[in-house]
């Protein structure tokens, strides 16, 4: 292809136009004219042609999927007002009668093949109106940890089946569960996804809420570690429940309050400790964290009991973080697990 | 594109305005696979393809009430589109490239439909010429995006980029010379040959 010297600038944009079907008149005469005459600007033209030729045979891109109901939920709830977009209106219908909105946030660390042992962080949501968020501590992580938050949830008894949840989860790119098919197979819509470098701020911001060994460890050995994945979700409740009960292992349920972490237990997930610790902020004035973790070691309390002991205090919105841990590694990867712990720092 | 009015969106688009919600959803299943194409190839991602689509959609849905109908629907969703990717652009960080998207997305769904010249462009050219496509300023793209591939006449490019058409034709002009020397450099056996 012969590199294009055009000699007129305005001359070779007719050229262009011409190639498009869009000179007529004397533009289209004038241009016809120099192309019997003007060699370079008949090789111009059918360079430009080549060019179309070769973007339009680039093949077409579907979505895959119908976004009719994602789009149509989102859309709804983009034209209610801010407040009750966070809020729902739960106080003025009552929590049994209200809708759940609620935000929940997945965050999963998979430290890449060359690490067993993933890393699990505390979660840095999507940050609507969103005060600092006590972070609770964690324990030492099992294989393959998921953490979620559920934020500004106006839980109540019946609708909570209804209710729309939205899920984003971190993980290490290409090297990932396939939250895809985990999120389809329960019914939930993923509606956006993003792609983050650990970069060493958001390294010290994840290490920071966790304080937690194995992510500090990972964090910090991860000069080269891959970008994480976010992805948002959305579904129901029930949805999520589903979702959850596809891991294997004991979920248990904290609550935190005015930043201090882990204090309370509330047992293992159900419907019913969900529903109850929600149940438990009617009364409450103040706002307050759940902290719904993996945790198999742990068999605290009653759920319920817990909660109305504690009376967490609420403006009707909690956050829920749920942890879950899929089964434990094999025993093949143990040993090498316990020797990476070795070179990192003790939480 | 089909520069025509479909009197369907129009009339679907009255439907919403009157609270027809389910007409909405029409148009959506209508235009999103062609939208999401553009947008491909516009951020180059088809996971940030995926959610201008819909936020896109979500942000037409919302503002319908002030359509008015002076522009086709799918000239408005497209103005909406483009100016969201280009939020969407300055927003991210430089973005992996479709190939990575579709390295981690292998089984997703390409269109079928026969193009003109589908089969003749191998997947190394198919990166080639998206890679080249990426190397322009956004604008280029955009407007490169809208008149190859969604074969949309300058006027609707214009309508779309609100654009004078003169400027339209000498952006694009500018957008061309530029691609092929982008692909000069990845496609030279191919581009000379052309």
């Amino acid at each position: 292809m012969a590199d294009t010297q055009p000699n007129d600038a305005f001359d070779d944009e007719l050229l262009s136009a011409y190639v498009d079907g869009e000179l007529s008149g004397k533009q289209l005469a004038k241009v016809e004219q120099r192309l019997q005459e003007d060699s370079q600007a008949k090789q111009l033209v059918e360079e430009l042609r080549a060019l179309s030729t070769t973007l339009q045979a680039m093949p077409r891109e579907a979505v895959g999927e119908d976004l009719r109901q994602a789009v149509l939920r989102r859309a709804e709830h983009s034209r209610l007002p801010k407040e009750k977009q966070l809020l729902g209106g739960a106080r003025r219908w009552g929590w049994a009668t209200m809708a759940l909105a609620a935000t929940l946030l997945l965050m999963v660390y998979q430290p890449g093949e060359e690490r067993e042992e993933p890393k699990l962080a505390s979660v840095d949501a999507v940050t609507e109106k969103t005060t600092p968020r006590p972070v609770p501590e964690l324990r030492a992580p099992m294989a393959k940890p998921l953490a979620a938050v559920i934020e500004g949830a106006e839980v109540f008894e019946e609708a909570v089946a209804e209710a729309p949840v939205r899920i984003v989860h971190l993980t290490i790119a290409d090297d990932a569960v396939d939250f895809d098919k985990l999120l389809a197979s329960n019914g939930l819509v993923r509606i956006d996804r993003m792609r983050r470098k650990v970069t060493p701020k958001l390294g010290r911001s994840l290490r920071k809420k966790a304080e937690d060994q194995p992510l500090e460890s990972a964090v910090d050995g991860g000069k080269k570690t891959p970008p994480v994945v976010e992805v948002l979700a959305e579904g129901t409740a029930e949805q999520l429940r589903n979702l959850l009960s596809d891991r294997p292992a004991g979920i248990h349920l904290y609550a935190t309050r005015d930043g201090k972490a882990g204090s309370l237990a509330f047992g293992s997930l159900s419907s019913s400790s969900l529903d109850d610790a929600v149940q438990s902020e009617e009364n409450s004035s103040r706002p307050a964290e759940l902290l719904l973790r993996s945790d198999p070691g742990s068999g605290n309390a009653d759920a319920s009991a817990v909660a109305k002991e504690k009376k967490l205090e609420s403006t009707g919105r909690i956050r829920v973080q749920f942890m879950l841990h899929p089964a434990p590694p094999a025993a093949t990867n143990k040993k090498a697990r316990s020797s990476k712990k070795t070179g990192g720092k003790e939480g | 594109m089909n520069d025509d009015v479909s009197p369907d969106d129009g009339r679907l688009v009255q439907n919403v305005q009157a609270g027809d919600r389910q007409a909405f959803g029409i148009l959506v299943e209508r235009h999103q696979d062609r939208l999401f194409n553009t947008l491909v190839r516009v951020l180059g991602s088809r996971e940030d393809a995926h959610d201008v689509v819909q936020d896109a959609f979500v942000q037409a849905f919302v503002k319908l009430e002030s359509f008015r109908g002076a522009a086709q629907f799918y000239t408005w969703l497209y103005r909406i589109a483009m100016n969201l990717a280009l939020s969407h652009r300055r927003r991210r960080r430089p973005i992996a490239s479709v190939d990575g998207a579709k390295s981690q997305a292998g089984e997703e769904p390409v269109d079928d439909q026969p193009g003109p010249e589908r089969g003749l462009i191998d997947s190394e050219r198919v990166e080639a010429v998206q890679a080249a496509l990426l190397k322009l300023g956004d604008q280029h793209r955009q407007i490169l995006v809208l008149r190859e591939m969604e074969g949309c006449s300058y006027e609707t490019i214009g309508e779309i980029l609100q654009l004078p058409v003169g400027t339209v034709r000498s952006r694009l002009f500018r957008a061309r010379l530029q691609l092929k020397t982008e692909l000069q450099t990845l496609l030279p056996d191919e581009v000379d040959q052309s």
